[in-house]
């Protein structure tokens, strides 16, 4: 299993570096525009634009380099499935000692602990922000930024079995839809483009809620973490034992 | 250990694909000896090998390797074998030393020195990555690969089709090599027929999904012949004798499989010794003494 991972490893390094790299940029980025709001010319902004302008300032510059870093850690992590194919990887690791469930188990093992790496860097830095600049708007941005990662994490478990059934190259939009643009849309939709009053309404309500129930939502996110990444990994194992989906010519 | 004669036995293998069935093939490698796998492109051979592998599921025959069922003991079976496909299955932007570290961590019994001796002696660099390397190069390292974990049996896939001669004659001593253990076996699958003559101790021809031959090398040869006769001389040749026919310039050749007693029966005819690429050529696309008459 160690060597399936370096080599996920040495092959994703780039995703890593990148997605790395884009996330200190953007925070940078952002705390640059924090400084100016109190500083620079920003600062004779009234209380409410002050705030509003904040509020997507912090969004923008805190979530989205955190969202840029698991979609690409996300991206890294099924790319391998990817690369593997189109070298015959698969053809010479079905050749070698290992079984189904090890070939499995790494590529949601990866997922799993690129999306914690992404998960914890997130929360660091929204703390670190958020004592320095006095987060506006704390709670629902993290409940928001939560769900969204969790949201990310269940499609990439989805995705893994439907790259190795579907070789992925036929699931790239789907992936991308699934795992990054649905969640996106559908939270940040809401939250920052109002576009609709009743949404905005039923977020409302669904936000106090989630705010009253930090702890269930956590243990609900927790479940559906493990649930459908077991159902998943058990559909990833049957698929590679079949082999003839992936194997026949 | 389990005691085994047979490096790998298949029995009644049968797998269908859309336009394409593999029927009821046989097949033994006893243990020590090299067996070339000979046949057309699309015959059966990548087929027939996938499935030694495990890599797909046949749906009708057993296959043992080492006297071992290929499914239930597969782990078992396959830390003791080397493979080696027609093209590099390894991630280009890998260097051959991080590739050593990858199959450490996959082969219980991976030898890094060995490894690291065989691409020395191939001289391959350590720190470039493999998408700048040549076909040969390629080839070599999967080659260093798949002897690089005590494997006691290779199966290779077309591995030596597409290299120059230099490179193929390096490879086939290398194959020499590893035969010197009595333990050891090849199945190698190869167009290039002068390269298993030089090395096989058996040979298998598959054509369409079927067996046509299979026994050792030497039989083949020494069984074989061509009667090289005139078209009406031709007529006096039994058709019980005859497995194809071909026309010339100079009149016809006639394959036969009993050459000795060929040779007595029609002995004012000419008679020449045969190749492996001549009997699969007559095999494939010789005319039957039906079709001829």
């Amino acid at each position: 299993m160690t060597g399936l991972l370096k080599k996920d490893f040495y092959i994703g390094k780039k995703f890593l570096l990148l997605g790395i790299g884009l996330f200190l940029f953007g925070l940078l980025f952002g705390y640059l525009i924090r400084f100016s709001f109190i500083y620079g010319n920003l600062a004779h902004l009234d209380a409410s634009e002050f705030s509003d302008n904040v509020l997507m300032i912090d969004i923008v510059f805190t979530f989205v380099p955190v969202l840029v870093l698991l979609i690409l850690f996300f991206q890294g992590s099924l790319s391998s499935i990817y690369t593997d194919f189109s070298c015959k990887w698969h053809l010479y690791t079905f050749s070698a000692p290992l079984n189904p469930q090890t070939l499995t188990i790494v590529k949601f093992a990866e997922l799993l602990c690129l999306w914690i790496v992404a998960f914890m860097l997130e929360l660091g830095t929204g703390c670190i922000y958020g004592s320095v600049f006095g987060f506006s708007n704390a709670k629902t941005g993290m409940i928001a930024y939560c769900i969204l990662a969790v949201c990310i994490l269940l499609g990439g478990f989805c995705m893994i079995p439907m790259s190795y059934r579907y070789r992925t190259q036929n699931s790239v939009l789907t992936r991308l839809l699934l795992g990054f643009l649905l969640p996106v849309y559908l939270v940040f939709g809401v939250i920052v483009l109002n576009f609709s009053e009743s949404a905005t309404k039923i977020y409302n309500s669904l936000k106090l809620w989630c705010i009253s129930h930090k702890v269930l939502l956590c243990v609900i996110a927790f479940f559906l973490i493990v649930i459908v990444g077991f159902i998943n990994y058990l559909i990833c194992i049957r698929i590679i034992k079949r082999r003839d989906c992936i194997c026949g010519d | 250990m389990y005691h085994y004669e047979n490096a790998i036995e298949i029995k009644n293998l049968c797998k269908n694909y859309d336009g394409f069935s593999l029927k009821n093939l046989n097949l033994t490698v006893p243990k020590g000896t090299i067996m070339g796998f000979v046949g057309q492109n699309g015959a059966g051979k990548t087929t027939t090998i996938k499935s030694i592998l495990n890599i797909i599921r046949p749906e009708q025959g057993e296959i043992y390797l080492f006297g071992m069922h290929h499914q239930k003991q597969e782990i078992q079976i396959k830390n003791r074998i080397g493979v080696v496909f027609d093209e590099l299955p390894f991630h280009d932007q890998l260097t051959p030393t991080q590739l050593n570290n990858v199959l450490a961590g996959i082969y219980s019994s991976w030898d890094s020195k060995c490894f690291f001796q065989y691409l020395e002696r191939f001289s391959l660099p350590l720190k470039k990555k493999m998408a700048t390397f040549s076909k040969g190069m390629k080839m070599k390292l999967q080659i260093a690969a798949a002897l690089s974990h005590n494997a006691e049996l290779l199966i290779m896939d077309e591995a030596t089709s597409g290299l120059d001669p230099v490179v193929r004659s390096e490879m086939l001593d290398v194959f020499l090599e590893f035969m010197q253990d009595e333990n050891h076996s090849i199945l190698m699958s190869s167009h290039i027929t002068s390269d298993l003559e030089k090395v096989a101790d058996s040979i298998t021809f598959v054509h369409n999904g079927t067996l046509l031959l299979s026994g050792y090398k030497d039989d083949i040869l020494s069984a074989h012949g061509i009667v090289k006769c005139s078209k009406e001389n031709a007529k006096k040749v039994a058709p019980e004798d005859i497995i194809s026919m071909r026309c010339t310039d100079f009149g016809v050749e006639i394959m036969v499989n009993d050459r000795k007693n060929c040779q007595k029966k029609y002995s004012n005819f000419v008679m020449d010794s045969t190749t492996l690429d001549e009997i699969l050529l007559f095999y494939v696309r010789g005319l039957s003494k039906k079709e001829w008459w």
